[in-house]
C-alpha cells in the first residue's frame, strides 16, 4: 500500500514550516532556535538573530517596556503567558502585530531552562480590535454625553418653566392693560359726552343770563370743561380709540420739527445726545402722536435724573424674521429709544407703568398718563414698546414702528442732480437734535458732512486744508462770533462758497443787514426743504464754472 | 479607612526590624515571592500592593492623589504608621525605588536602609540627562497596553463592548497575575514615566544599596550609576542577572546582595556603639 503523501513529512520540516513562528530562547531571552516561518514573517535572516539577539530586542519599544514590566514577571511566576499582543520589528523597518504565547521549560527543581515561544500574525485581528476599541470610546463618549444631559435635565426644566411663567406673566400684563383700556375707553367716551353736554349748558347760560357777575364763573366752568376734555382725549389715546391720522413720514423730520420742544423740556445739567442710524426706513404713524410720545419719554427721562445726567435718543432699523415680543412683531421696524442714567424702576413700578394714572410723582408733578399714551400710540400703530430698567442704573424705553413701503410725500419728490451728489458740507449747528438729524439726512443724500458746534470749531474747519462746497450755519451759535460772521469770513476766504443760513429766532436776525446776500432758511425746516435749498445753492455756483 | 486592607498588606516573619517590600510598575506583591521569604526568619516582612494594583482596594483609587509618586509615598508612610515601623528597611523595585526615597525623605524615622532594585529617577531623556526613553516611546507603551487588555480576554468582542460594569472580569482572564484595571494601569504608566525625582536623590540620608542588572532596558547602567553617584553614602552592586526583574529571574543573587548589604550595615552599627 502506498503511504499517504504527508507521511514523509519529517519533524524537522514540520518545525521549520509550521503555520506559526516558533522560537526557543534562554531564560534571559537570547534566541537559540528559530523556524523559517518566523524568519519569513519578519523578513529577517537566521544569522542575524540566532545567538545574536534576545526576543525582547525584536519588539517595538512600547512592547519592550511592557515585556519587562508585565510579561517576564508573569512568565516567571505562572510559567506561561497566553495571547499577548505585541509588535515585532521587521527586517524592512515595518512593524508586525502578533499574538505571542510563551511556555517556560523548567528543570526538576523548577529552575527555568528555556522559553518556547509561538508567534501568530495578528494583523487583521489587531485592526479589528482597534476598530472595536474606537467604537467603545465613541460609545463611552456618547454615554457620558447622555448622562450629562440627564444631569442637567432638572436645570433645563427649571429654565423652561421660568420662561413659560415669564411668557404667561407678559400675557397677563397685556390682558390687564387691554381690559383697563376697554374700561378707560368706555368711561372716557361717556365722560366726553357729558362734557359736551355741560359745555352746551354753559353756552346757553351765557347767552340767557343777563347778570354780568356770572362772567368769571362761566369762564372758570369753561376752563374746567376744557381740562376735562383734554384728559379724556389722553385716556382715549391709551384706550386706542382716538382717531389717528397715520402718514408715511421720515422719523428725522419729526425729530427736526420737535427739536425746539425737546430743548425746552431739558434742564440745566441734563445732556441730550442723539445717535441716528443713516438711511432710516420711513414709517407710517400719526405725526402728532409720535411727537407727544417722544416728548413724554424725554420728560420721564429728565425727571428720573434730578441730579442731571445724559439722555440718549437713538433710532435704528430692525427686522424680525420670527414673531418678537408680546405683540408678536414680524417684519421691518424703525426703533426709537430714549435712554437715561436715572433712578431706574423697581420691578413693582415696572409692572404698572403703562396703567393710566399710575404715577410715583408727587401730586401736581405727574398725572401718570405719559407712558399710557406711548403704549396706546405704539399698539394702535401696529408697533410695539420695550422697557429695560435697572434701579440705580437707568431706563431705556423703545418704541417700534412698522416700516412702510410708501415714501414720505415730501422726500419722494426730491431728486438730486448728479453734479451735487457727493458734495462736502460744513454744518455749524449747536442743537443736538437738529445737528444729528441733519448730518444723518445729508449723509444719506450722499454728502460728506463736517459738523461744528461752535463758531471757533467752524473757523478751525474752514482754516484747515479741507475744502467745502457749502456752509450750512445756524445764525445763533455759541462762541465769540455768530453764524453770519462766520458766513462772511468763509466767503472772504472762498468767494465761490455756497452758504445757507438758518434760524428760528426771527427777532434775533431782524436788524442784521446784508442777510440777503445769503440763502436763508427758517427753523424748523423740513428735510426736503433743506435739500432743495442746498441743491439750488450749490447748483447756482456750479453753473458758471461749467 | 483601613490602610492595611486598602493596600492589601501582608505581614509575616519575626525579627525586630521590619522589611517593607514594594513592587514596581506592572505587577503586585507576588513579585517578591522568591525573595521575601528568605528574610522571614530574621525580619518582620511587610508586603503590599499599591492602590490600583493587585488586590488593593480599587475604590480607593483617586487619579489626583496618585497623579504623582508622592501620593504612593504617602501610602507607604501610612502603612508604616499603622504597623508602627521605625528604622525599617525599604526594598523597592523599579518605580517603587523612588517611592521609597520620597517616603524616607519625608519621614526620616521610618526607614534607615533603602534597597533600590533597578531604580530610575527619571525615565525620559531631558536637558542632557539620559533616562533612556523619549515621549513617543511612552505613547507606544500605552498603545501596547490597550492592545493587551484586548488580547487577554478570551471572547473579545462581547467583552470589549460590555465589560465597563464588570471589573471582576479581570479575574477570569488567562494571564491573571499582576492584574490591573486598564485605565489605572495607563495612568500609572503616565505617572511613572513622567516622574522626575532627580532632585530628591541628594537629600537621601538613609543607607542605600543600588542593585543594578545587566542589560536592563528600563533602567540602564548609566542611570543606576547616576543614582549611586547622587545619593550620599550609597553602595552600588552590579549584578549578573539580566533584564529588569532580578527578584524573579535571579532571586538567589538578589537575596545574597541584600543580605550582605544588611550584614555590613549591622556590623557598622555595632562598631559605632
Ligand atoms: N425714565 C424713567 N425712569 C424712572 N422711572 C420712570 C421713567 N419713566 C417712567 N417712570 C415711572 O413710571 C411712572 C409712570 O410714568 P408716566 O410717564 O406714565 O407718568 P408720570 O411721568 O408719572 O406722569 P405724566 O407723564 O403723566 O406727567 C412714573 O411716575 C415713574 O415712576
Ligand atoms: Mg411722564
Amino acid at each position: 500500500m502506498k503511504p499517504e503523501p504527508f507521511c514523509d513529512e519529517t519533524a524537522e520540516e514540520l518545525y521549520e514550516h509550521a503555520p506559526c513562528g516558533y522560537l526557543t530562547t534562554l531564560p534571559d531571552g537570547l534566541v537559540v532556535r528559530v523556524n523559517k516561518t518566523f524568519l519569513s514573517m519578519l523578513g529577517r535572516k537566521q544569522e542575524d538573530i540566532l545567538s545574536k539577539c534576545r526576543f525582547q530586542d525584536l519588539l517595538s519599544i512600547g512592547g519592550r517596556i511592557y515585556s519587562e514590566t508585565h510579561l517576564m514577571p508573569l512568565l516567571r511566576m505562572q510559567g506561561f503567558v497566553r495571547e499577548v499582543a505585541l509588535e515585532l520589528r521587521c527586517g524592512t523597518g515595518g512593524k508586525l502585530p502578533v499574538l505571542v504565547n510563551i511556555e517556560e521549560k523548567r528543570d526538576s527543581d523548577g529552575a527555568p531552562i528555556c522559553n518556547r515561544i509561538t508567534v501568530f500574525d495578528a494583523t487583521d485581528r489587531r485592526k479589528y480590535e482597534r476598530e472595536l476599541l474606537e467604537a467603545r470610546r465613541k460609545a463611552e463618549a456618547m454615554a457620558a454625553e447622555l448622562s450629562q444631559l440627564n444631569a442637567t435635565l432638572e436645570e433645563r426644566i427649571e429654565r423652561e418653566v421660568a420662561e413659560r411663567l415669564q411668557a404667561e406673566e407678559a400675557l397677563r400684563q397685556s390682558q390687564k392693560l387691554e381690559a383697563l383700556g376697554q374700561l378707560t375707553g368706555g368711561v372716557a367716551h361717556d365722560f366726553n359726552n357729558l362734557l359736551q353736554a355741560l359745555s352746551g349748558c354753559l353756552h346757553m347760560i351765557e347767552k340767557k343770563a343777563a347778570n354780568e357777575q356770572i362772567g368769571p364763573l362761566l369762564q372758570a366752568g369753561r376752563h374746567a370743561v376744557e381740562r376735562g376734555a383734554k384728559l379724556t382725549r389722553q385716556l382715549l389715546v391709551f384706550a386706542r380709540r382716538q382717531a389717528l391720522r397715520p402718514e408715511a413720514l421720515d422719523v428725522r423730520d419729526s425729530l427736526l420739527g420737535m427739536s425746539n420742544l425737546l430743548g425746552h423740556a431739558m434742564r440745566q445739567g441734563v445732556k441730550f445726545e442723539t445717535a441716528l442710524e443713516p438711511d432710516l426706513w420711513p414709517v407710517k404713524v400719526d405725526a402728532t402722536q409720535l411727537e407727544v410720545a417722544l416728548l413724554n419719554l424725554t420728560v420721564n427721562a429728565r425727571d428720573a435724573m434730578p441730579q442731571g445726567g445724559r439722555i440718549v435718543l437713538k433710532a435704528r432699523n430692525l427686522s424680525f424674521s420670527s414673531p418678537e415680543g408680546p405683540e408678536k412683531l414680524l417684519g421691518d421696524f424703525v426703533e426709537i429709544s430714549v435712554a437715561d442714567e436715572g433712578t431706574g424702576m423697581s420691578p413693582e413700578v415696572l409692572d404698572r407703568v403703562f396703567e393710566p394714572f399710575f404715577t410715583t410723582k408727587e401730586v401736581g408733578k405727574g398725572t401718570g398718563l405719559g407712558l399710557s399714551q406711548v403704549y396706546g400710540f405704539a399698539r394702535q400703530s401696529q408697533g410695539g414698546i420695550r422697557i429695560e430698567s435697572a434701579v440705580g442704573v437707568g431706563t431705556t424705553v423703545s418704541i417700534l414702528m412698522p416700516r412702510t413701503a410708501e415714501r414720505p410725500a415730501a422726500i419722494a419728490e426730491t431728486v438730486l442732480p448728479d453734479n451735487i451728489r457727493g458734495g462736502t458740507v460744513l454744518l455749524l449747528e449747536d442743537d443736538p437734535v437738529v445737528s444729528a438729524v441733519t448730518v444723518s439726512a445729508l449723509e444719506s443724500f450722499g454728502f460728506v458732512v463736517t459738523h461744528a458746534m461752535t463758531a471757533e470749531e467752524a473757523l478751525a474747519a474752514l482754516n484747515s486744508c479741507a475744502s467745502f462746497d457749502l456752509l450750512l450755519a445756524d445764525v445763533i451759535v455759541p462762541g465769540s462770533k455768530n453764524g453770519l460772521d462766520i458766513a462772511r469770513e468763509a466767503r472772504r476766504m472762498k468767494p465761490n462758497l455756497s452758504v445757507i443760513l438758518v434760524s428760528g429766532y426771527n427777532e434775533a436776525i431782524t436788524g442784521m443787514s446784508d442777510l440777503e446776500e445769503f440763502t436763508f432758511l427758517e427753523k424748523p425746516y423740513r428735510l426736503e426743504k433743506l435739500v432743495k435749498a442746498i441743491c439750488e445753492a450749490i447748483g447756482e455756483k456750479a453753473q458758471p464754472q461749467e | 479607612m483601613d490602610v492595611l486592607a486598602r493596600n492589601n498588606v501582608k505581614v509575616f516573619g519575626s525579627g525586630s526590624r521590619a522589611m517593607v517590600f514594594a513592587h514596581g510598575y506592572g505587577c503586585d506583591q507576588t513579585m517578591w515571592r522568591f525573595v521575601a521569604p528568605a528574610f522571614a526568619e530574621t525580619h518582620r516582612i511587610v508586603l503590599f500592593d499599591h492602590v490600583g494594583c493587585g488586590a488593593s482596594d480599587l475604590e480607593a483609587y483617586d487619579a489626583e492623589k496618585y497623579g504623582t509618586l508622592s501620593g504612593y509615598a504617602e501610602d507607604v508612610l501610612e502603612i508604616c504608621a499603622a504597623l508602627d515601623i521605625t528604622d525599617g528597611i525599604f526594598v523597592g523595585h523599579s518605580v517603587s525605588a523612588m517611592i521609597g526615597i520620597l517616603a524616607a525623605n519625608k519621614d526620616r524615622t521610618r526607614f534607615s536602609d533603602l534597597v533600590l532594585v533597578g531604580p530610575s529617577p527619571c525615565y525620559v531623556n531631558k536637558d542632557g540627562y539620559i533616562g533612556g526613553f523619549a515621549q513617543e516611546d511612552i505613547d507606544d507603551l500605552l498603545e501596547t497596553l490597550d492592545d493587551n487588555y484586548l488580547g487577554w480576554s478570551s471572547a473579545i468582542a462581547p467583552v470589549i463592548m460590555g465589560n465597563a460594569d464588570r471589573p471582576e472580569l479581570a479575574q477570569e482572564l488567562t494571564n491573571s497575575f499582576c492584574r490591573t484595571d486598564p485605565e489605572i494601569s495607563k495612568h500609572f504608566a503616565h505617572v511613572t514615566f513622567r516622574a522626575d525625582n532627580r532632585a530628591d536623590l541628594q537629600n537621601v540620608t538613609a543607607r542605600t544599596l543600588v542593585l543594578q542588572c545587566s542589560e536592563d532596558v528600563i533602567a540602564p547602567y548609566d542611570v543606576g550609576e547616576y543614582v549611586h553617584r547622587m545619593i550620599p553614602r550609597s553602595r552600588f552592586v552590579m549584578m549578573n542577572a539580566t533584564g529588569h526583574c532580578p527578584n524573579l529571574s535571579a532571586p538567589e543573587e538578589t537575596i545574597t546582595a541584600i543580605r550582605s548589604f544588611l550584614m555590613d550595615q549591622a556590623a557598622e552599627t555595632r562598631g559605632e556603639t
